[in-house]
């Protein structure tokens, strides 16, 4: 059959590219791989890496190329690819367009990819000696990342997945392919769009940047490797060095996006939540951090030369591990935002990316271990390097804690178990956490103020000795008048607190002196310092903005829920929403909140609501504060035709605090357009009349007017009516809706049972006094929202921006140095 | 064995000793609807979808902290679930729920909904399927 205005070439360019990539990869390993071998004869050496780089450049030009023209495909909607059906719709701002890439398995292992590429670009450029092993081992790992994108059958077995799948092949027994027109049909005419939750500025920056932080964790590992092959067992490190920092510095500040992200555009009320997907790219880090240390005592000493393999090896391979338990779907239920599988060639792909790096980690090392120089003389305790030790094994401490927590699915699976973190998960990764903080940043702030191999101890207490009182001083002050104190678990945890506030100070005061004390302020050696108060802050902002935030908008309603209580077994009312009807002011906190308006932008799926924050004195009446919050919210026709709600939060920022505010629930427009009349009858006391849930008895019936009541200055005359509706779910309800007359005009006073969605009016006719009963859903206008405070949250906004400079600055010092 | 070897298997066994203490504690059951009635006022986790037969009670404007409804398991099981926070607004879309709370008599008492929902499995054919179907009709 011949289809119809589909886009053929454009899929066949890029697939074609995608098995270029593959090709090219195989042939740059082998071929770098035979240039190491023959490092030592000089010709051949040459004749290898000329086709080793010949295909690296190949197949980046190949990556390239895919990226292009699936850009292609969605940027000009050739809705018969699934990648653009899936993923995207002719609605979509250009700049989501981007966004379209990763909302799909292969647009991400895409951006690896591609990073990978002109990594391995600038390592032929600057590793010299080095750049033969280090390829092969970077092209090896190419090998696996551009086979995710393959999609072809090797005996039976579907490895990867191609993004130029077509509809028609992807799902072949639908019968709309068999008209060869199928293009113009509705189903498609635009595609399915993008998750709403992706379409927002930090999802545009943010998969970038933390991809770029994935594909350099290969690189350090890359040159351990390398060092064990060529049997450099020590010089490895210095070139090793500024991509493990490169490494720190993308994983950290990509990680630290996704935070931003969930801030700003989920609805969890924070930037960190221990899901497991956040976990998963913080246990990297945290291990490659680790690792950077480890390496740099090892520079300076020739101390931990075995285990800085361990380290190294260990950073890779958590992130291949967390990108497995992210992407495979084991994670199933426990994660809010877990992609879901492709089933399981995805993941036996990943089982034997790990098993063919462990295993080639594994010969190199065990061959080669007795060969690796180490120091017999032991490390004193007065020395920076023990201490750094200590530190790192305690970042590696705290990831196993965090991975074997995150690993339970896994673990459930394998040994068919069925256990699962309990009522508190946050509490369970937080207890531990605290404790890791407070050694981390003690640690932190003392060690650079030792000297490597020892330290003489009066030397040491007389440099330290002005830095820790003047943080004593701070932290004691916040402590003091910072009214942090959170005791919902407890006295003891809320000592770990201030202890954690007192070394995060601390950290900041001792490394900001350092830069002076030791460095004498050469700030292009201060990376590490700074890079450490960049740290202190991150946790003191993290420590503060958490045991400080506040749900503003405790309904008071003052109803107690029995049996409901908070993790520590106490009573909770748990009322942390709050409903506004529109255009009635409601206290909340503080402030007088309203829900004033509601708009749409035509360009726009959402809806926008504007919230009204006032803040009064409550002596005078003077306006203090006025502002408006506009929290959005995405209306989803779904399945069936029903809507859902998608909410994104709205902030309010001061230098010192956030006013963090979304909408969690509204009434479905669609049954809210009014369309109800009302049906009136002739009614007098005693009457009762029905309606779908229940009935109205009118107990009595008021007529008045200007001559017979003199209370009536107002008006001409008035009719009243008291009724009382019994509903059919046992409640009943007291109303009094009345018509005024005055000039000749009427002037209704309708009243409103909002649980029965009914409004009653009362009408007069020649024929008497009629009560009027109106049943409709959309009596009234109202959402229901969350506000929460979240105190000095630009500390760690702060505190990440540092850290990352510094790190970036430690490595273009080391990188220079080289 | 030096120094260095020392601390760091007492850190090791510090945190092995640590885990193995709390790790009971902390880590609870996946339960069906009926053994979760065996186990009354203990959290667990319990899998279960939405009964669609029965209504979802809630009403924002006189409650917004209240949802009730009921929930049934692949094994025939069947709870009323009561649940003090606002209705996720997937619920009634959602695929299977995870609920994470304590049973209380007849009622489940949840503190937690976790929704498995057909928005999140874009890849999955069967949704593909019926995401389909639904565009054809409209």
């Amino acid at each position: 059959m011949e289809y119809q205005g589909e886009h053929l070439l454009i899929g066949q360019l890029g697939h074609f590219a995608a098995v270029l990539s593959f090709v090219a990869s195989i042939i740059a390993t082998f071929a770098y791989f035979k240039a190491t071998q023959k490092a030592a004869i000089a010709e051949e050496h040459i004749a290898w890496k000329k086709l080793a780089r010949t295909a690296f450049i190949i197949e980046t030009i190949a990556v390239v190329s895919i990226l292009v023209t699936l850009y292609i495909i969605i940027y000009n909607h050739y809705f018969e690819y699934k990648y653009a059906y899936q993923h995207s719709k002719r609605s979509l701002p250009v700049k989501y367009l981007i966004s379209c890439f990763w909302e799909g398995q292969e647009g991400s292992f895409m951006l690896w990819n591609f990073w990978h590429c002109i990594m391995g670009l600038v390592v032929i450029r600057t590793a010299k000696t080095w750049e033969a092993p280090v390829m092969t081992v970077l092209s090896l790992a190419q090998v696996f990342m551009s086979t995710f994108l393959l999609g072809i059958y090797f005996f039976n077995v579907k490895v990867g997945s191609t993004p130029f799948m077509l509809m028609r092949n992807e799902h072949a027994e639908w019968p709309i392919f068999s008209n060869p027109n199928y293009l113009q049909t509705r189903a498609f005419a635009d595609g399915n769009g993008l998750n709403i939750l992706l379409q927002n500025y930090w999802m545009v920056l943010h998969p970038p940047i933390v991809f770029i932080g994935f594909a350099s964790s290969t690189l350090p590992l890359a040159f351990a490797i390398a060092g064990l092959w060529t049997k450099r067992y020590q010089e490895w490190i210095k070139p090793a060095l500024p991509w493990a920092l490169f490494n720190a510095a993308f994983l950290g500040i990509g990680i630290m996006m996704g935070a931003a992200w969930a801030y700003e555009s989920l609805t969890f009320g924070g930037y960190w939540a221990w899901d497991p997907v956040e976990n998963a790219s913080l246990v990297p880090w945290l291990i490659i951090v680790a690792a950077v240390h480890i390496m740099l005592l090892n520079k300076s000493t020739g101390h931990s030369s075995k285990s800085v393999y361990w380290f190294i090896f260990l950073s890779f391979l958590s992130l291949i591990y967390s990108t497995f338990l992210t992407r495979t779907g084991v994670l199933g239920d426990t994660s809010v935002h877990s992609f879901t599988g492709e089933g399981n060639s995805l993941f036996w792909h990943f089982i034997v990316l790990m098993s063919v790096f462990s295993l080639l980690f594994f010969v190199l090392y065990f061959k080669n271990s007795k060969h690796i120089p180490v120091l017999k003389k032991e490390e004193e305790i007065s020395s920076r390097e023990f201490w750094m030790f200590v530190g790192a094994l305690v970042f590696v401490i705290s990831s196993v804690y965090i991975t074997f927590y995150t690993s339970l699915p896994l673990i459930n699976k394998i040994f068919g178990t069925q256990k699962a973190i309990g009522e508190d998960p946050e509490y369970v990764y937080n207890r531990v956490m605290i404790l890791i903080a407070v050694v981390l940043g003690l640690l932190t702030a003392v060690i650079q103020f030792l000297r490597y191999k020892n330290t003489p101890r009066s030397f040491w207490v007389k440099k330290i000795i002005t830095p820790t009182i003047i943080a004593l001083i701070i932290s004691l002050l916040i402590s003091i008048f910072g009214g942090i104190n959170y005791k919902n678990y407890g006295l003891g945890y809320l000592g770990a607190i201030h202890l954690a506030i007192f070394a995060s100070v601390y950290t900041i005061v001792a490394n900001t002196a350092y830069i002076w004390i030791g460095l004498k302020g050469k700030f292009r050696s201060a990376g590490g310092s700074i890079a450490h108060v960049g740290f202190g802050l991150v946790l003191l902002g993290i420590l503060i903005s958490s045991s400080k935030r506040e749900v503003i908008s405790i309904n008071r309603t003052g109803i107690v829920i029995p049996g409901l209580t908070d993790p520590k077994g106490r009573a909770d009312s748990g009322l942390e929403n709050i409903t506004l009807i529109q255009g009635v002011p409601t206290p909340m906190g503080k402030y007088l909140v309203t829900y004033q308006a509601d708009s749409t932008h035509p360009e726009d799926e959402k809806l926008y609501f504007r919230v009204n924050y006032l803040h009064k004195d409550s002596a005078t009446g003077k306006v203090l504060e006025e502002f408006n919050l506009y929290p959005d919210a995405f209306l989803v026709k779904g399945e069936g035709g029903r809507t859902q709600l998608s909410a994104n939060p709205d902030s309010r920022h001061y230098w010192h605090k956030d006013i963090f505010t979304f909408v969690t629930s509204m009434p479905d427009p669609e049954s809210s357009k009014d369309t109800a009349r009302f049906k009136n009858k002739p009614v007098s006391a005693g009457d009762t009349i029905f309606y779908s849930s229940g009935y109205i008895v009118v107990d009595q019936i008021i007529e008045a007017n200007k001559n017979t009541n003199k209370d009536l200055p107002l008006v001409d005359s008035a009719w009243l009516a008291d009724v009382t509706i019994y509903a059919n779910d046992g409640m009943s309800y007291k109303a009094q809706p009345a018509l005024f007359a005055k000039d000749n005009m009427g002037i209704p006073k309708r009243d409103t049972i909002i649980a029965e969605s009914i409004v009653l009016q009362v009408d007069k006719t020649e024929k008497g006094v009629e009560l009027g009963v109106k049943e409709s859903k959309g009596v009234m206008k109202y959402i229901t929202l969350k506000a929460f405070q979240f105190p000095f949250i630009n500390i760690l906004w702060i505190g990440v921006l540092v850290t990352t400079f510094g790190f970036l600055l430690s490595m273009w010092h080391r990188f220079t140095k080289n | 064995m030096k120094k260095i070897h020392i601390v760091t298997l007492v850190l090791i066994a510090a945190a092995i000793a640590y885990m193995l203490v709390t790790m009971s504690k902390d880590l609870t059951t996946y339960d069906t609807i009926a053994s979760a009635k065996q186990k009354q006022g203990k959290f667990i986790h319990l899998i279960a979808k939405l009964d669609r037969s029965k209504n979802v009670e809630y009403d924002p404007v006189t409650d917004p902290n209240f949802l009730a409804f009921y929930a049934v398991d692949s094994l025939g099981g069947q709870t009323k679930v009561i649940y003090h926070s606002t209705k996720p607004p997937e619920l009634e879309m959602s695929e299977r729920i995870v609920l994470k709370g304590k049973m209380n008599g007849d009622v489940f008492e949840c503190k937690e909904i976790l929704l498995k929902c057909p928005s999140k499995y874009k890849d999955d054919p069967e949704h593909q399927k019926r995401d389909f179907e639904n565009k054809m009709q409209n």
